[in-house]
């Protein structure tokens, strides 16, 4: 009996509305869902016998560490690479990402998500006319808290989790957020904190953040994401009430 | 440098709105609870409370009909405690004016059934949502930023609610 998977997979050819297609296969060792979709791929026919069309989806380095194979399995967002088929429950649902819009089936446009790194500033201006040699050292405390947070991939799970992530907010998220507290904690980066607090005070910004904490349960790279915000709620509030006087 | 002028509008309404919550709300709320008004004068209850107040309800309306609550799907205890923020301000928003209504023999005041029900639900409710306040202020207001003080924080909110339920409970039984 558990020598057959089953998978239910949200279609999306982009004309019909969204609809169910399930698909049996035989158990391999140590599959995970991207081996599931690659089965498909070679024989795309539905359990009913119907041929259909292969199922589209995104993934790129396979080792969860690019954020591309986002998706909902059974239910959570997650990577499907690092989802093993032996560690789930059958059948395996899966669904896009809803906070983001569908390209085909499982391949969502995680746009939002790089244009407010843009927008938080998520880099280190060093172009100029010259050398500017290397940049001063960070004490080894500052630097682990920086690397915990550098793992983001930018995979939207923390997004897919929050509820103020969504059409009526624009809410960046947690992870924008979070970016602009990595660039702003590293002694290069510091030069610009006040830019990025100003775009983290914007518009759909951290004022949206309401608590619901989802963000950090959800983060596959286990970020301190509610540390990160409460972090930033720090550095704005004294940012914004410095502002005021300085004006 | 700046993308658009008015960028900080949500940021210190957000501030202004937990601000109005603990400061005025949370006061008034305190002594309340024992069955008193604190204000004595009509300008001081303009000033510290009804302003304030509507300021808090209309702006927390806002906060409530942007979020798109998820618990069923990610049954979590802060998502619960996010929600049942909103849930508590939808009830005591109805609560409030019919209180005051009431107190004012607008309304009849009906001591039994589901208008004593709606009573303690509204005390329970805004209970409820100033101790959970407490906690999502400190976060809002970078007071709290490590998951130790967090924890720390939600003892706090959950002695703050007890404590003050019976408070406001008692008042109501002796009422």
């Amino acid at each position: 009996m558990n020598d057959m998977i089953r998978l239910k997979i949200k279609r999306n050819d982009g004309i019909n509305i969204p609809y169910w297609e399930a698909f049996t296969m035989k158990r391999t060792p140590h599959m995970n869902v991207i081996s599931c979709l690659k089965e498909i791929q070679k024989n795309p026919v539905t359990e009913e016998g119907k041929e259909t069309t292969p199922v589209v989806w995104d993934c790129n380095c396979l080792e969860e560490v690019c954020g591309a194979c986002s998706m909902l399995i059974n239910g959570k967002p997650r990577q499907a690479c690092t989802a093993l088929v032996d560690e789930l429950a059958n059948p395996i649902t899966l669904e896009p990402l809803k906070k983001f819009p569908v390209v085909r089936d499982l391949m969502v446009d995680r746009a939002f998500m790089f244009e407010n790194l843009i927008r938080i500033k998520g880099w280190v201006p060093i172009d100029g006319t010259y050398d500017l040699g290397p940049g001063p050292r960070l004490p080894e405390k500052k630097r682990q808290f920086g690397y915990q947070l550098s793992r983001c991939m930018t995979c939207g799970c923390c997004m897919e989790s929050c509820p103020n992530v969504n059409d009526r907010t624009h809410f960046m998220g947690p992870a924008a957020l979070v970016q602009a507290l990595y660039f702003n904690i590293s002694p290069t980066g510091e030069m610009n904190s006040d830019e990025r607090l100003d775009a983290v005070m914007g518009a759909g910004g951290i004022a949206n953040c309401g608590n619901a904490q989802n963000c950090t349960k959800a983060c596959p790279k286990e970020i301190p994401l509610t540390k990160g915000i409460a972090a930033l709620n720090r550095a704005t509030t004294i940012h914004f009430i410095k502002s005021l006087f300085d004006k | 440098m700046r993308e658009d002028k008015s960028c900080c509008t949500q940021f210190w309404l957000r501030k202004l709105h937990s601000f109005t919550g603990i400061l005025f709300l949370g006061y008034f709320l305190l002594y309340h609870l024992q069955g008193e008004l604190p204000y004595d004068s009509m300008l001081s209850r303009e000033l510290f409370l009804y302003i304030p107040l509507t300021f808090h309800a209309i702006y927390g309306l806002w906060i409530v009909f942007e979020a798109r609550p998820n618990f069923m799907t990610f049954p979590l205890i802060r998502n619960g405690m996010f929600l049942m923020q909103r849930v508590t301000g939808l009830i005591i928003l109805p609560f409030v004016i019919l209180h005051a209504l009431a107190m004012n023999h607008s309304v009849g005041y009906d001591s039994e059934g589901w208008f004593l029900a709606l009573w303690y639900a509204g005390v329970v409710a805004a209970v409820f949502h100033l101790a959970n306040g407490l906690f999502g202020a400190a976060i809002h207001w970078g007071i709290t930023v490590g998951d130790r003080s967090q924890r720390v924080l939600v003892g706090v909110a959950f002695l703050t609610f007890a404590v003050l339920a019976a408070f406001g409970v008692n008042t109501l039984v002796n009422f």
